[in-house]
């Protein structure tokens, strides 16, 4: 044998073997602080993951939010509706997995937990990316799923080899709808072939950015922090992108539309009408002790700058608690601002709408031009106060609701002091005048003093004894000039309480305003205790309930709300193109819970 | 006259039959719940007949519920609390008759604007609506809501409204023909003075004309009170009463001769209401055929009988406003005269939404639907097979129909479903939107 001419022909045989290791070399192992975002394609348009998730999992029911949230009426509602406890549901959970569920989960999430989704060659895609940190956990997890699979589609075997490898990972179909694949401890799931494959090469490249290395992306993600439950993060300039170009753009144009429509500015404000204009935005959830915080941000806004808050504008006093606070709300609409800039600010086609505001509302300011000579004198920071009010005159409606007073501070207090009480008074007479012609009974205005400061108010004259006292009795409007600070209100108890606050000096005063809000729980409960029967007749005939099963569900209401200790809002602006706005749910814990904590 | 249209019935040997009680449970009320013309096959007539006017008691709770609304004034709440009267079936033959003078007495909040008295009046016709209809007639001329909807307030000395007399003649108590304009006008100066203020009847004894008036051939200084009697005297009202009852209980266009038998035993029965429509329902003619399926149902009525004979779960505002969109809105008649009802119910529009609605009720058997919940097999029976399907439902929704044809339409459609359940599906929704189905 020819040993010479054997040689290069085994040689050339053998290459292909000896080759394989260096052509298919195994991926790197992906390292544990490896940021799952970097797993993810750059052409995501939508990113969620979950910081904070592998330390609830961990504590799992004994976490202080959730621990919190289950003894309350509320999450006592939502086990009842569950139809199992969460222990017991937890139960199910660990025998399907033959291990328990939440310290599984915990491993299998504990360098990384992220949803994703874009576009793709059959529409939208998600990819679902999970870095663990034990391959065996994520195996046996994967096996337990897929016997259970298996024995759904009574297809056994089906799943016992993996259907194709990719980059070092095993992957499996399972129908045209979903992928698989494991690598290690990494467990990616996808609707579309292409996103799967691209994790799994992003997760081969320890140095490649993937998300991360967008640079809009990675700005916005300044907002996030450990503590987080869930971070999400969605680009809404490609969003719009694609729907203009696959021609399903509406919903997107009428979003970017809001900055420019005075109503949504007057009602919402500069900065929430400003979310509109983001080229991408951030959302949050987060829990701090028996606290929730949901946050929303757009980066890359474009907001109404003359519209803007003004922290060195006047905002009127904030009230001391009361013991009948329902909340309080302080908002910033520049309307001098607003007609004064319209032509800049707003569409061709909502102009006339200005001039004939201004021309209506000449009526109630004696013929005065509404944005130059009335507007302008009034601070653009408004304070509402909620209140449940007193009925005093024993007019007690059947259905009671809380008033509402708004504060604002005016300049030349001697001169619009009048113009403004009198336009409350013209208001009156126009709304008598309106009430005549229908053949109704009219308002009764009334002139007092309190604290020296005189408070017009109105009243319906009081309704005959088989009557019944209608919603209407809700309203007792006043209005009055104290100081400074005109506090117009729906029912003169509270308009004459604020007023003797703020003459008497027991207000705090305010710097550096921001628009604010908050809603107490136990006040906002008690709206519903004080109507529990007319909600619990209008569910039986909204939803065809019977008594029994109204009262059930409105008492859930009802425990819903007791389960709320107060809800914080504010809206905030981090940098000049940023808007921030902040809730924080603050759950009503028991006296023993608040000990332990 | 052939004597005794009103004779009582006494039903021979299989007379008294599923459709026999089907009727008798549609004309009595708003039609039988599952299980109920069994129970009255097995009692037999006169217990099922017994126990149907025995029922007379509404639920408390939903009953007196209706405090907790009426501060909201919300008119279509109220509508919706008076649809749940209806469904429930606490009292079938007293809201039936309460329907029939909202729309005898119509009075609409569209121009009335308040809901407490709209609810006030709809009390009344519940109160009195089996009473003595001479009560009735009293305190509906004096309810609030009539005197505001009537412009009562502007009927002046010196400048009589004469809104107010003309409909108690023309529609309430007499009909065409009975009085002269000098009538209505000698009327409209006793009713001057009548009024309201706030939610209450007012006489206005400064606007009250106090000089003599003539009024059918009669002079006195009569004052409302006096008016409305003289049209109770009138030999016209009892037979304008018992038409009204005739129409609504046995067929739309009654025969002179039963409204006369009728307009006898209302006075024979000294003008109690609910005795004399006892006698009709009791009667030869009631079960007679021109009686049987001689009406197109009203809105109210239908979706009420639909809900009631499924046992569908169906909140009552989405009743009512479907109702509402078949063109019978409660609270809301189009005009003084009411709803003119019979062919009128039916046009193009209110046609689509009697099919659509009644269709999304047979579609909830499959969980198709959002606003109803239904089991057909429960409420109609369980058929072992696609071919019983279709025998089953026309028994149970159609009870009068002898039309082998219509029933071999619909087995060909049961034969084409993919299971008993699809069948039950269809054929129901079949037979639901067929005209056939809408006679009552």
């Amino acid at each position: 044998m020819n040993l010479e001419r054997i040689l290069p022909l085994g040689a050339l045989l053998l290459l292909p073997v000896a080759t394989r290791g260096v052509l298919h070399d195994p991926p790197a192992p992906i390292a544990p602080e490896r940021d799952v975002a970097t797993l993810i394609p750059d052409r995501a348009v939508f990113y969620v993951d979950a910081p904070g998730m592998p330390a609830l999992l961990e504590q799992g029911l004994d976490h202080p939010f959730l621990k919190t949230l289950l003894a309350s009426p509320l999450g006592q509602l939502l086990q009842t509706e569950m139809e199992a406890s969460p222990e017991e549901l937890l139960a199910v959970g660990e025998a399907l997995l033959g291990a328990p569920v939440l310290p599984t989960l915990a491993s299998m999430t504990r360098h990384g937990a992220a949803l994703a989704s874009g576009f793709g060659p059959k529409g939208v895609a998600w990819v679902l990316v999970l870095h663990g940190d034990d391959d065996l956990i994520a195996e046996e997890v994967l096996t337990k799923i897929f016997d259970q699979l298996e024995s759904q589609f009574e297809a056994p075997g089906a799943f016992d080899e993996p259907h194709a490898s990719v980059r070092g990972a095993d992957v499996w179909y399972l129908g045209d709808d979903v992928k698989i694949a494991r690598r290690d401890a990494l467990v990616v799931a996808s609707s579309d072939e292409g996103y799967l494959r691209d994790v799994l090469d992003l997760a081969a490249e320890p140095s490649a950015k993937g998300l991360a290395g967008r640079a809009s992306f990675d700005e916005a993600r300044e907002t996030r922090s450990d503590e987080q439950l869930l971070w999400g993060w969605v680009d809404l300039k490609r969003v719009e992108a694609v729907a203009n170009w696959s021609g399903s753009g509406e919903k997107m144009k009428e979003l970017r539309a809001m900055n420019g429509q005075p109503a949504v500015q007057m009602l919402l404000g500069p900065g929430v009408a400003a979310l509109g204009t983001s080229e991408t935005a951030t959302f949050w959830i987060a829990t701090r002790g028996a606290e929730l915080e949901l946050g929303l941000a757009g980066q890359g806004v474009e907001p109404a700058e003359v519209l803007m808050p003004d922290p060195s504008r006047d905002a009127p006093p904030a009230p001391l608690p009361h013991a009948d606070d329902c909340g309080s709300l302080l908002v910033y609409r520049d309307l001098a601002g607003a007609f004064a800039h319209r032509v800049d600010l707003f569409p061709p086609e909502m102009l006339p709408k200005f001039s004939k505001a201004t021309t209506d509302l000449a009526l109630f300011f004696g013929g005065k031009d509404l944005g130059e000579d009335v507007l302008p004198h009034v601070s653009p920071w408004i304070r509402v106060v909620a209140r449940h009010p007193r009925f005093d005159e024993g007019v007690v409606p059947e259905i009671p609701l809380p008033a509402a007073a708004a504060l604002v501070k005016v300049d030349d207090p001697a001169t619009r002091g009048p113009e403004l009480t009198a336009a409350f008074q013209t208001l009156i007479s126009a709304i008598n005048l309106d009430r005549a012609q229908k053949g109704m009974s009219p308002f009764v205005m009334q002139l007092e003093t309190v604290d020296g400061v005189f408070v017009t108010r109105a009243h319906y004259p009081p309704p005959g004894p088989e009557d019944g006292v209608d919603m209407i009795y809700n309203f007792v409007p006043a209005a009055a000039m104290v100081g400074d600070v005109f506090v117009i209100g729906t029912h003169a108890s509270v308009v004459r309480d604020l007023v003797g606050e703020i003459a008497s000096g027991e207000t705090r005063p305010v710097e550096g305003a921001s628009e604010a809000m908050w809603l107490d729980g136990p006040a906002l409960a008690r709206v519903v205790e004080d109507n529990f029967d007319a909600l619990v007749m209008q569910n039986m005939l909204d939803e065809g309930h019977d008594i029994e099963a109204a009262r059930q569900e409105i008492g859930g209401l009802l425990g819903a709300v007791q389960s709320l200790e107060r809800l914080d809002a504010e809206i905030l602006y981090p940098d000049d193109d940023s808007v921030e706005v902040r809730a924080t749910l603050v759950l009503h814990a028991d006296e023993d819970e608040e000990a332990v904590r | 006259m052939r004597a005794g249209a009103l004779e009582a019935w006494k039903p021979r040997d299989g007379e008294w039959d599923r459709a026999a009680a089907t009727h008798l449970y549609r004309r009595a009320g708003f039609g039988p719940a599952p299980g109920d013309v069994e129970h009255a096959l097995d009692v037999g007539f006169e217990a099922a007949l017994e126990a149907l006017l025995a029922r007379d008691g509404h639920d408390p709770a939903l009953l007196n519920g209706v405090k907790h609304l009426l501060a909201a004034g919300s008119i279509d709440q109220l509508a919706a609390w008076w649809m749940s009267l209806i469904l429930a079936g606490g009292a079938p033959l007293r809201e039936r008759v309460t329907l029939m003078w909202h729309d005898h007495f119509a009075t609409s909040n569209a121009k009335v604007d308040d809901v407490r008295l709209m609810h006030r009046q709809n009390a009344l016709f519940r109160e009195h609506g089996l009473g003595d209809f001479r009560e009735l007639l009293h305190a509906a001329a004096k309810d609030p809501a009539m005197l505001n909807w009537l412009d009562g307030n502007d009927n002046k000395r010196g400048h009589p409204n004469e809104n107010f007399a003309r409909e108690v003649m023309e529609l309430f108590g007499l009909g065409i023909g009975h009085y002269t304009e000098t009538d209505i006008r000698e009327a409209a100066r006793a009713f001057t003075g009548w009024g309201t203020q706030g939610r209450a009847f007012r006489m206005r004894e400064a606007d009250h004309d106090p000089g003599p008036k003539t009024i059918f051939g009669r002079t006195g200084d009569f004052r409302g009170e006096d008016a409305i009697d003289l049209v109770l005297a009138h030999p016209g009202c009892a037979r304008h009463v018992a038409r009204r009852l005739l129409e609504e209980l046995v067929a739309p266009r009654p025969k002179e001769a039963w409204i006369d038998e009728t307009a006898g035993a209302l006075i024979e029965l000294d003008w109690r209401i609910g005795a004399t429509v006892e006698r009709i329902l009791r009667s030869r003619l009631f079960f007679g055929p021109e009686a049987r399926r001689a009406r197109i149902a009203g809105p109210v009525e239908l979706v009420a009988i639909t809900v009631r004979a499924l046992g569908a779960r169906v909140a009552p505002r989405d009743a009512a406003e479907a109702a509402a969109e078949m063109g019978q809105s409660l609270f809301r008649p189009p005009s003084v005269k009411g709803w003119d009802g019979g062919r009128t119910w039916i046009n193009a529009g209110t046609w689509l939404a009697r099919h659509n609605a009644l269709a999304d009720v047979a579609a909830a058997h499959r969980g198709e639907s959002d606003a109803v919940e239904v089991d057909l097999s429960v409420a109609l029976g369980a058929a072992e097979s696609r071919d019983e399907v279709a025998a089953m439902v026309v028994g149970n929704l159609v009870p009068d129909l002898d039309d082998p044809a219509y029933v071999n339409a619909l087995r060909a459609g049961a034969e084409s479903c993919e299971s008993v359940d699809d069948a039950l599906a269809l054929v129901t929704a079949a037979v639901l939107t067929s005209p056939e189905y809408h006679l009552l």
